[in-house]
């Protein structure tokens, strides 16, 4: 099958119908980054939780799960916005189809609110539900008192839940361009790990913004730094399996390795965004230096720069301009 | 000659770019370090109580100076490819006034104020806000300013060659001039500093022998290099090699990294449509003499308008291989530009010359390959299947 | 943890001295700064008003068809610069927001009086083709004869004003 002909029934790419596939702009980048920042928040906080046995210590951690909702939603927003027939976005959600990413995205973009719910719910102290249940009409106290009930009974496992929706939100962002083959520069297994990596590192960020206690401090800075570790390791990966994988591959490649994106994928993502904040954890740990906020300024300005660049180097790779 | 790297085109742009931010890196470290991220540290230079200023600047001018001169002198740095400011003696002196004057009423300069924020002053914030209105304020302001902007235009004027002296003897002369600065201004740090009740600077002397006595090192070897016999380059009368649109639109899509195209053609010209990658140097033999200093690393093809009956005297300085382009940019845009015409019956010669010819059409003009005429080709009765290359494991 | 002293100011320089070295190596040129800025000022300008700033007839150069504004290797290395300038501060444990500014100077004069010195630098390094990094550090290192006739103005300039803004360093 010729290069020209694979890309026009794959992705309408060809002279006739969209000349470029330039068509997903700053909507798909916010929606990546804020996806990417919930999962990590959601398998960060929920963790926490998880090994130290103890609801969250600050006071700033409890509302986390809400907060993380209310992002997830100006993604969709972002999302929503990208679509080019907006009233049928519900239509999504008509039908499932297990060999489409998109209808398995949309899935588990919903699967997130209701764990998210029954972990912010069971979060909370006694005294914010007491202002909740003031605020709840009577109908559907009930209701409401069954949800706690729950909420608290089954904590472990919800807990558990928001691990693995977190999990799969992360990889579902990256998965999404990866299963996009005529894109060369998404044309990678990696991409997924990658961005649920970059997705728990930037969590990691949101939340080190927060004003937390110390001990949860010093474990998020621990994970946080494995996060950038491992996305450092998956991006040499990722530049293995292109530089192994033939022509289209190595033409990637080369977009990151002299091309147009070398300068801003190095210098934005690997140097300001996973060297010097490494370099900065390591630093705090190793001379018990203060806690800065420049840190997980510069994790999330490296995490918003990987998606954009990705995203707009993939549009740019096609088939048409191999060789 | 293997320095400077970049002019032989080792690496793109791109990676370019990337070099300049880990040497920004290393510069801003450095900078802080040397205590520059501090306006007061920065202030204290022109009251004459630490003159941290003056030692910091004159040692890095000093090390690279002497560094380049030593390099050059035992042959591993071009300093022909070594940027220097072009001099503008009226804006830069008036412009040297104004910027010493902002310095000490704001407390940094553009670099330190960068570290200043880094390192998390607000006042460099303040101050790196008024450095990006005072730009803008000359920028709209340029038309009155254009003709006093480019008052007292020199060219390169590097000082050794003004003097008519070798470079590893001006270094010398710069060392000698910065140890007597170094030392001076230590007098004065110990008048002034006192006067005005701070602590004199400390200032050990182990540090000021070692650094002083390897920058006379350097400098003497440098002087040392100059016995080392010259390499001249070799003038030989270059016969210049002709090439024609197709072939070299060929060599161009096969290693473009091989080839200097350089564009002979007024700026308006050329700006309309020239061959890519085509560097734009002029007419005259200023431009000709641009082109001569590229690297010998490429071969070099200039072209103009139509056909150049030879190429002019300037160029053929350039110590490569030089071509010239048959029929200039008529035939590029007739050969190269224009979809190739099939003939009724081809030969199998013909039809492969068509072949190439529609490709680097298509590479050249964007134009689908598959939209040209496809006649001319002769059609193998079943699609011979592609042998598949490699692959076992 | 307490503050690292600052390096001894010849070693720092010499250490200078090898970064300027190095890039003159590389690159074939050395550093700079203020062009960086004046990009960045020119791209804030150019969201307001594109096309005044694209016909200017200084900013013009910046722009036009395959270029960016902001695609220029001052610019990727005063990015360096802040993240050098960042790790250096946090390692030396003097990373920290506040003002410089003498004892007897209010923090309004010292603001105020910084930004009216960064508009006469910005002005001045447009004037004289760059600042202290890249006319008088680098072109100095080079050999230039204009960039020395700026280094020496640079410190003129600034020894005539400084007695007339002494209360603000004291």
């Amino acid at each position: 099958m010729t290069p020209q002909f694979l890309e026009t029934v794959t992705t309408r790419a060809n002279a006739q119908i969209d000349p470029s596939l330039h068509v997903w702009g700053f909507e798909i980048t916010i929606y990546l980054f804020l996806g990417g920042i919930v999962a990590g928040i959601f398998i960060l906080a929920a963790a926490l939780e998880l090994v130290s046995g103890a609801r969250p210590l600050s006071r700033f951690l409890r509302p986390v799960p809400f907060a993380a909702l209310a992002l997830l939603s100006v993604g969709m927003l972002a999302l929503w916005l990208d679509l080019e027939h907006r009233l049928w976005a519900w239509r999504f959600y008509a039908v499932f189809r297990p060999t489409s990413p998109m209808s398995w995205g949309a899935w588990i973009l919903w699967l997130v609110y209701p764990v998210g719910l029954a972990w912010g719910l069971g979060s909370l102290g006694s005294e914010e539900r007491g202002v909740l249940r003031r605020w709840v009409p009577g109908v559907l106290r009930s209701a409401f008192e069954g949800i706690l009930a729950f909420a608290d009974k089954r904590r472990r496992s919800i807990l558990v839940a928001a691990v693995l929706v977190g999990t799969s939100l992360g990889l579902y962002t990256g998965l999404l361009l990866g299963t996009m083959p005529s894109r060369l520069a998404w044309n990678s297994a990696v991409l997924g790990p990658l961005f649920l990596a970059s997705g728990v590192s930037t969590g990691a960020a949101t939340l080190l913004l927060l004003r937390l206690d110390d001990a949860e401090r010093k474990t998020l800075v621990r994970w946080d730094a494995i996060a950038i570790g491992v996305e450092l390791v998956l991006i040499v990966l990722l530049f293995l399996g292109w530089a192994t994988s033939g022509e289209a591959g190595r033409f990637a490649a080369h977009s990151f390795l002299g091309g147009p994106y070398t300068a801003v994928f190095w210098s934005l993502v690997v140097v300001m965004g996973l060297l010097v904040p490494l370099a900065m954890e390591f630093l705090e740990s190793r001379r018990h230096l203060r806690f800065v906020v420049i840190v997980p300024v510069l994790i999330l300005a490296g995490g918003l720069a990987l998606r954009w660049i990705l995203l707009a180097a993939g549009q740019a790779s096609s088939f048409r301009l191999l060789p | 000659m293997t320095f400077p790297l970049y002019p032989h085109g080792l690496f793109g742009t791109y990676a370019g770019l990337l070099v300049g931010t880990l040497v920004g890196v290393a510069f801003g470290f450095v900078l802080e370090r040397a205590g520059f991220g501090r306006a007061r540290n920065l202030a204290a230079q022109f009251y004459l109580t630490d003159l941290r200023v003056l030692k910091v600047m004159f040692s890095a001018i000093v090390t690279a100076c002497v560094g380049m001169a030593f390099l050059a002198g035992i042959g591993v740095l071009d300093l022909a490819l070594i940027t220097v400011p072009e001099t503008f003696l009226w804006p830069q002196l008036v412009g040297g006034l104004l910027l010493g004057a902002g310095f000490i009423v704001s407390g940094y300069c553009p670099g330190t104020g960068v570290v200043a924020v880094a390192s998390g002053n607000l006042d460099a914030v303040a101050a790196i806000g008024g450095i990006m209105a005072g730009s803008l304020a000359f920028g709209f302001g340029y038309g009155p300013l254009e003709s006093f902007y480019k008052s007292g235009a020199m060219g390169v004027v590097r000082i050794d060659r003004l003097l008519g002296v070798p470079i590893s003897v001006v270094a010398a002369a710069v060392v000698a001039m910065a140890v007597g600065a170094f030392l001076g201004g230590e007098k004065l740090e110990a008048i002034f500093a006192p006067r005005q009740g701070e602590l004199v600077p400390a200032s050990p002397a182990r540090v000021k022998v070692r650094v002083f006595s390897g920058f006379a090192v350097v400098a003497a070897l440098a002087l040392v290099a100059l016995a080392l016999p010259a390499r001249h380059a070799v003038l030989a009368a270059k016969p210049e090699q002709r090439i024609s649109a197709v072939a070299l639109a060929k060599d161009l899509v096969a290693s473009p990294q091989s080839w200097w195209v350089v564009d002979l053609r007024p700026e308006a010209v050329a700006e309309k449509g020239r061959l890519p990658g085509a560097i734009v140097v002029g007419p005259e033999e200023k431009g000709a003499a641009a082109a001569a200093n590229l690297a010998a690393t490429r071969k070099l093809v200039i072209y103009s308008q139509s056909d150049l009956a030879a190429p002019p005297e300037g160029v053929k300085r350039f110590a490569g291989e030089i071509y010239v382009l048959k029929g200039g940019y008529d035939a590029w845009k007739a050969e190269v530009l224009t979809a190739p015409r099939a003939e009724e019956n081809p030969t199998a010669a013909q039809s492969a010359d068509f072949k190439v010819r529609l490709a680097l059409y298509a590479r050249y003009t964007g134009a689908a390959s598959t939209t040209g005429p496809a006649r001319s080709e002769p059609r193998p009765a079943a699609p011979a299947a592609e042998p598949k290359k490699g692959g076992g494991c | 943890m307490p503050e690292r002293p600052f390096w001894n100011p010849y070693v720092a320089g010499v250490v200078l001295g090898l970064v300027l070295l190095g890039s003159f190596l590389v690159m074939g040129f050395g550093l700079g700064s203020s062009g960086a800025v004046t990009r960045f000022a020119a791209f804030g300008a150019h969201l307001v008003a594109p096309k005044t700033v694209e016909t200017n007839a200084y900013f013009s150069q910046y722009y036009g068809p395959g270029k960016h504004v902001l695609e220029d290797w001052l610019v990727f290395e005063v990015l360096g610069v802040f993240l050098g300038g960042v790790l250096g501060a946090y390692s030396a444990g003097r990373l920290k927001l506040g003002i410089e500014k003498g004892q007897r100077a209010t923090t309004a004069q010292r603001l105020f009086l910084a930004v009216v010195g960064g508009v006469l630098m910005g002005f001045a390094a447009r004037l004289a083709r760059g600042c202290t990094s890249g006319q008088a550090l680098t072109g100095g290192a080079a050999l230039s004869l204009g960039s020395w006739v700026f280094m020496m103005a640079v410190f003129t300039g600034g020894y005539l004003v400084a007695p007339l803004v002494r209360r603000e360093w004291r």
